[in-house]
């Protein structure tokens, strides 16, 4: 079992839970409220795009098990910064989110059978995954990291040769774990979350996966640490998956990230679900990195 | 004319028409094979395939003209001395007008035709163009490609970090590509170029946010570069040039992820003016 940090953790979520109060009560934050008058035609626009009634619902496939990120711990709510993230987009369409669980393995499947509307669950941007799934974003960037437990004596990745080093299965962090990491054990889990519990519990020596998920679970569990500096592979860049092709609903995501990065609210929200040390900047999208949204049927 | 010289001339006239249908049928035959290859070299030789279409329709009504000539000819008595000229002036001293008509269509089809094909269209020269990796201490005007380097050049990485090429900021260990365009000099004043990346990993997005930067080098002077993506043509001018041009060719990747390495080939070259 996950053994939670409680002093800290509590204090934030209280601070959290005020701030959210307050902007709800502001008329900022409501979900699934009719959206202020001069946000109607944004909402109208995009429940056109989603095929749905305006005021109606969005399903958001999202992960639950990765602090900072979304996580939820047994039936308490829901919290992170892609939680929050796609609540905001929710707001921005006037719909009512619906939460859908997905796991990394699952998210083109159920995205592809129109179980969810969108993804919004640490999904990396790949070439690869282009041909499949098209991607609004990047609304987060990060790179690959490495947690090992505090006392393993570790220090970094040249000290991992010959330690089982565990990355979830289909995963961009597999890939970039067998390229990155030689001489290792690789040993592969169902996702990201299970690869800590296994850490916790002893029976492999280190994690790999992006690091703004790694320090979500340094901050949120005891006897787990980050290796300080050690980033490596390609650039991981966070997207809101949406179904093959859907070119106007990809550019009316990216305005929407545009807006939610420059009105303060990504840095706020970033601040609020992860830790203190982390320099936003370092995570941020600036407005050139937000790809653009080809239509496949036209690249053909 | 009696009854044996009638049936000795119409021996001689089913005998040409023998031979004539032997020759008609083998020029057929040759002008088909011809629009086959013709279609068969389209992408790589730069003849459309409405040009090919045109060309075989062109040659089939030709061919049928010449035929219901020369079989209402044939069923003439004419003296065997007589040659097919001989014929073809007497066809057009007895119609001047469709033969003046005829002729007049000739010489502006062919006038036409001629410029057309050496000034007008495009050049497809896709199968001509060669692409080669040049290292960072090569690159630059009058650059030679790598020795041994492929027609893909892989591991390409971006050249322009930090913000982009708009910072002119560009990273002098990054290698480009020296697309060398056929002809000494090329025979038109624009490249019509194709350039389609491929990511080489697994991982990271290489191929979308990347612009591909074009800068052509005409006579050994480098002139303003052009911005292009992958899968899209662009336009390169290469005007004026009376020795060589060729075109290097860099990523700017929006991402300045510097472990994204990507191929490039070139898919489509169109010389045009």
């Amino acid at each position: 079992m996950l053994v939670a940090r409680t002093g800290a953790r509590s204090r934030a979520l209280a601070v959290t839970a005020c701030v959210g109060a307050l902007l709800v009560a502001g008329g900022c934050g409501q979900i699934g409220g009719a959206p202020p008058p001069d946000e109607s035609e944004t909402a109208e626009q995009c429940a056109s795009l989603l095929g749905a009634d305006a005021g109606g619902r969005i399903v958001i496939g999202m992960h639950s098990d990765q602090p900072g990120m979304n996580f939820q711990e047994d039936d308490a709510r829901r919290s992170g910064f892609d939680y929050e993230f796609a609540k905001y987009l929710g707001e921005y369409c006037g719909m009512t989110v619906i939460e859908q669980d997905v796991s990394t393995p699952q998210r083109q499947e159920l995205l592809q059978d129109g179980v969810v509307d969108v993804i919004v669950a640490s999904y990396s941007i790949t070439d690869a995954r282009k041909l499949e799934v098209s991607f609004a974003g990047p609304y987060l960037k990060t790179k690959q990291g490495v947690m090992v437990g505090a006392g393993s004596g570790i220090e970094s990745a040249r000290d991992l040769a010959g330690r089982k080093v565990c990355a979830g299965r289909n995963s961009t962090s597999w890939d970039q774990m067998i390229k990155n990491l030689p001489g290792i054990t690789a040993v592969e889990a169902e996702g990201f979350g299970e690869c800590t519990e296994r850490l916790l519990d002893g029976e492999i020596d280190a994690v790999t996966t992006d690091q703004v998920l790694l320090y979500g679970y340094e901050h949120e569990y005891s006897g787990l640490r980050v290796l300080p500096g050690e980033q490596f592979g390609s650039a991981e860049l966070y997207g809101i998956g949406l179904r093959h092709g859907d070119v106007e609903l990809c550019e009316f995501f990216n305005q929407a990230i545009k807006d939610y990065v420059h009105s303060g609210r990504w840095v706020q929200q970033f601040k609020n679900n992860l830790p203190e040390h982390l320099d936003p900047d370092d995570f941020k999208p600036v407005d050139h990195d937000l790809t653009e949204c080809p239509d496949p049927e036209a690249e053909q | 004319m009696s009854g044996r010289g009638i049936f000795a001339q119409s021996v001689r006239s089913a005998e040409r028409k023998s031979r004539f249908s032997l020759v008609g049928g083998m020029i057929v035959v040759v002008g088909a094979a011809i629009c086959v290859v013709a279609i068969v070299l389209e992408p790589e030789e730069g003849r459309s395939f409405v040009d090919v279409a045109a060309m075989l329709l062109s040659y089939i009504g030709l061919i049928l003209v010449i035929q219901q000539s020369y079989t209402q000819f044939m069923d003439v008595p004419e003296p065997a001395s007589r040659t097919a000229w001989d014929r073809v002036w007497d066809l057009a001293t007895k119609r001047p007008r469709i033969a003046i008509a005829a002729l007049v269509i000739l010489i502006l089809s062919g006038t036409y035709l001629t410029w057309y094909y050496t000034s007008a269209s495009g050049q497809v020269v896709t199968g001509h163009i060669t692409a080669s990796k040049v290292t960072a201490d090569g690159t630059g005007p009058g650059a030679r490609p790598n020795a041994g380097s492929g027609a893909e050049p892989a591991g390409l990485t971006d050249c322009y970090p930090a913000g982009g090429r708009e910072t002119g900021k560009r990273n002098e260990e990054c290698a480009a590509v020296r697309i060398q365009v056929p002809g000494e000099p090329p025979a038109r004043g624009h490249v019509d170029l194709t350039p389609v990346l491929q990511n080489e990993g697994t991982t990271g997005s290489c191929v979308s946010p990347a612009h591909i930067v074009l800068t052509p080098v005409v006579d050994g002077v480098v002139r303003p570069g052009v911005t292009g993506s992958s899968g899209h043509s662009v336009d390169v001018p290469i005007d004026n040039a009376t020795r060589d041009a060729y075109i290097l060719a860099e990523i700017d990747n929006q991402h300045d992820d510097a472990e994204c390495k990507v191929t490039l080939t070139i898919t489509r070259a169109v010389l045009h003016d």
